[in-house]
């Protein structure tokens, strides 16, 4: 090698300059000769007077005799300088990893069970912060509950794989999709359901950034996203317990019935805006999970999924006696369906039926007392199109005669009052014929929402029928409603309600009811 | 000396800086490691019990906790009553620094306190939750001891997380 200096072969040092702290009579005896030279190399770094260790190389380069010679040169100052930035890095990570198992005092076992109270974002983060973390964070623990939903598109595949593999027997909650952040809320059944139409509402985000992310493969899930749930003889969906999915686009029937399979302990299934029927999705349900509580489900096509049949509610009343809490928003369900429903789960306590179309209320008829309705808490009944105003004050006069003794809450809130006995389109704002007052006598502990719009801000809708029947158009296919706020809405033929066949009760109405008094024990009788 | 009816009877314990603690014995019997050790040796009572992972900064506050969570028990339970609860928790570690939280978390643990433990656990993970990697870091006197590769590539196995966010930010 080149000699810049000779190495004295003992441990004193040479006489240069050099810092005092170096001055180290007592390098250990088992040091080579390669330690010595280090150690000296090094004290150059920061002597003084600073030695310029540049200089000295420039001077190396220009007695060198050869241009060969002086790359080679250069080529070994970058290695000899790469070596030891590789080693002084090695060192302070490894000393950091130190410092950082020090500066730490909790053991793995309880900073693992602090990560389990993290939220999934959270909880990548802490595992980059350091090696220790990052170990923690792998445990199977931290990932009982994961967390995925997201305002835009980010999550793929392969993050939800990753996540349910490590959580492995743990998982207990798992939830996913597209849910659209805090808006300013017009009213508690603010749909949840969210596709790039309402996109709007996602005030933070550029239309731009949107069209991009829906072309972005990488960040989509696709029906198969659940597929991990299955995987390992169902290991991971065995004790599952709660499932939330929100507007996951490509999600079908087929892969949402494999996954619900896997899961046999779920309590609480909750689904918004997904493209699956409600009929297979219920069957499944029926099939699979047994010891279901809660189920919610929010259709993507509001109004258009009519798929629920009698049969279905029959078996799900039959095989699932725990559930307690029932969501059913944007569906068309009929009224003798929903009482199937209703009457047939003992354990029932939270109804919800918002936006449905078609149940006019008959299904509240003889409830309160027997079993099953009974135990009702909690009933929400917004929007509903064809929701009458005298099944509803039949309701409260049962209420008032000392039925439904749990009810607490009951909301019948409707954007556009609530339908006459007569023709369905024909609304009541302000309707007289329900005893609300003495409701609020009689049972004080109930929270009644009753938010119908005020009258005189809306049209006199029974002119603009009259002038639609004149001019032979099929009925409100388009329908001028004033908002309250007194704009103009014009509802599209696509969200509108699907009213061509009424609320598709009529063929149940008169004659229908006599016929449904009857039958009503034929339905109990079904009921095991 | 007329004692009232029901003599309240009191533990002795010495912490790991030679303080003796006099607790009610309703109040030891919340250490559940304490009460294990009282319900195989019931003649124990007398003794001084000795805590040599808990120092006395320590005890006293767990003391504190726990005599405050009993009066709250002892009321009946109502909303306002959890209310209470919470901001009492909240008060409880709200000025404390981490040093100090970590330290409560190990003699929670030793002396098998659920609820408390529980409590300051969640506590630690609010002080977490949200925050950027590198207010964590600092935030935890935490050095990176990550290769610039792994760090890649860690951030990049969860790009969902860190898509948008700077790494700077705070």
């Amino acid at each position: 090698m080149d000699t810049l200096l000779h190495p004295p072969p003992t441990s004193s040092m040479a006489k240069r300059p050099c810092p005092s702290s170096s001055q180290n009579p007592r390098l250990p005896s088992h040091f080579s000769q390669m330690d010595h030279l280090l150690h000296f190399l090094l004290s150059l770094a920061d002597s003084s007077p600073p030695i310029s260790l540049d200089l000295s190389f420039d001077r190396l380069l220009e007695s060198s005799p050869s241009d060969a010679e002086q790359s080679i040169l250069i080529d070994r100052a970058h290695k000899l300088g790469s070596l030891l930035l590789g080693a002084a890095n090695r060192s302070a990570r490894k000393r950091a990893s130190l410092h950082n198992s020090i500066a730490w005092v909790l053991p793995p076992d309880l900073t693992i069970k602090v990560f389990s109270m993290l939220d999934s974002q959270s909880l990548c983060y802490a595992a980059a912060t350091c090696s220790m973390f990052n170990k923690c964070a792998m445990d199977p623990l931290c990932y009982a509950n994961i967390d995925l939903t997201t305002v835009v598109p980010k999550v793929n595949n392969a993050v939800v794989s990753t996540m349910i593999q490590r959580a492995g027997k743990s998982l207990q909650s798992l939830k996913l999709g597209i849910v659209p952040g805090p808006t300013a809320s017009r009213g508690s059944c603010q749909p949840l359901v969210y596709t790039i139409r309402n996109s709007v509402d996602v005030s933070s985000i550029s239309w731009n950034d949107k069209k991009t992310r829906q072309g972005k493969e990488s960040s989509i899930l696709t029906r198969s996203c659940l597929y991990p749930l299955t995987g390992d003889n169902g290991a991971a969906g065995t004790l599952l317990r709660r499932l939330h999915l929100y507007n996951i686009e490509r999600m079908d029937n087929a892969s949402l019935c494999v996954a619900l399979a896997a899961c046999p302990s779920l309590l609480d299934l909750e689904i918004v805006g997904l493209h699956v029927e409600l009929r297979q999705t219920l069957m499944s349900v029926s099939s699979n999970c047994h010891l279901i509580e809660r189920l919610f489900f929010e259709s993507s096509k509001t109004g258009r999924d009519d798929s629920l049949k009698s049969p279905t509610c029959v078996d799900l009343v039959n095989n699932c006696p725990n559930l307690s809490s029932l969501s059913l928003r944007g569906f068309k369900l009929h009224d003798y369906k929903v009482r199937i429903l209703v009457k047939g789960f003992r354990k029932l306590k939270y109804a919800d039926f918002s936006t449905s179309y078609s149940i006019t209320g008959t299904f509240l008829r003889n409830l309160g007392s027997g079993s099953g309705g009974n135990l009702l808490e909690v009933l929400v009944l917004r929007d509903c199109m064809h929701l009458k105003e005298m099944e509803v004050a039949r309701f409260l006069t049962a209420v008032l005669s000392g039925d439904f003794k749990f009810l607490r809450h009951l909301d019948i809130s409707n954007r556009e009052g609530l339908a006459s006995e007569g023709d369905w389109y024909q609304r009541s704002y302000n309707s007289s014929i329900i005893p609300l007052k003495e409701v609020f006598e009689v049972r004080p502990n109930i929270c009644v929402l009753a938010e119908f719009p005020s009258e005189g801000s809306f049209i006199d809708i029974d002119h603009m029928i009259d002038s639609y029947i004149n001019s032979d158009v099929s009925l409100p296919s388009q329908l001028s409603i004033h908002t309250s706020d007194g704009s103009l809405l014009m509802s599209s033929s696509e969200s509108s309600y699907n009213s061509d066949q009424g609320s598709g009760n009529e063929e149940y109405q008169d004659s229908g009811f006599v016929i449904f008094e009857e039958s009503s024990d034929e339905v109990d009788f079904l009921v095991v | 000396m007329s004692m009232a009816a029901v003599e309240t009877k009191k533990i002795t314990l010495r912490t790991a800086d030679n303080h003796e603690f006099e607790v009610e014995e309703a109040i030891a019997m919340e250490f559940s490691t304490i009460k294990t050790f009282f319900d195989e040796n019931p003649d124990a009572s007398e003794d001084t019990i000795p805590l040599p992972n808990v120092t006395s900064k320590c005890l006293s506050a767990i003391i504190e906790y726990c005599k405050s969570h009993l009066a709250f028990r002892a009321r009946e339970t109502s909303s306002s009553i959890d209310e209470q609860v919470r901001t009492y928790d909240e008060e409880f570690v709200k000025a404390r620094d981490n040093e100090s939280l970590k330290e409560l978390i190990l003699a929670a643990n030793y002396l098998n306190i659920k609820a408390l433990l529980d409590m300051l656990n969640q506590a630690v993970a609010d002080r977490i939750k949200n925050k950027s990697v590198e207010y964590v870091r600092r935030f935890f006197g935490l050095e990176n001891d990550y290769t610039p590769e792994e760090e890649a590539a860690i951030r990049a196995e969860n790009e969902w997380a860190f898509e948008g966010v700077d790494p700077d930010d705070d």
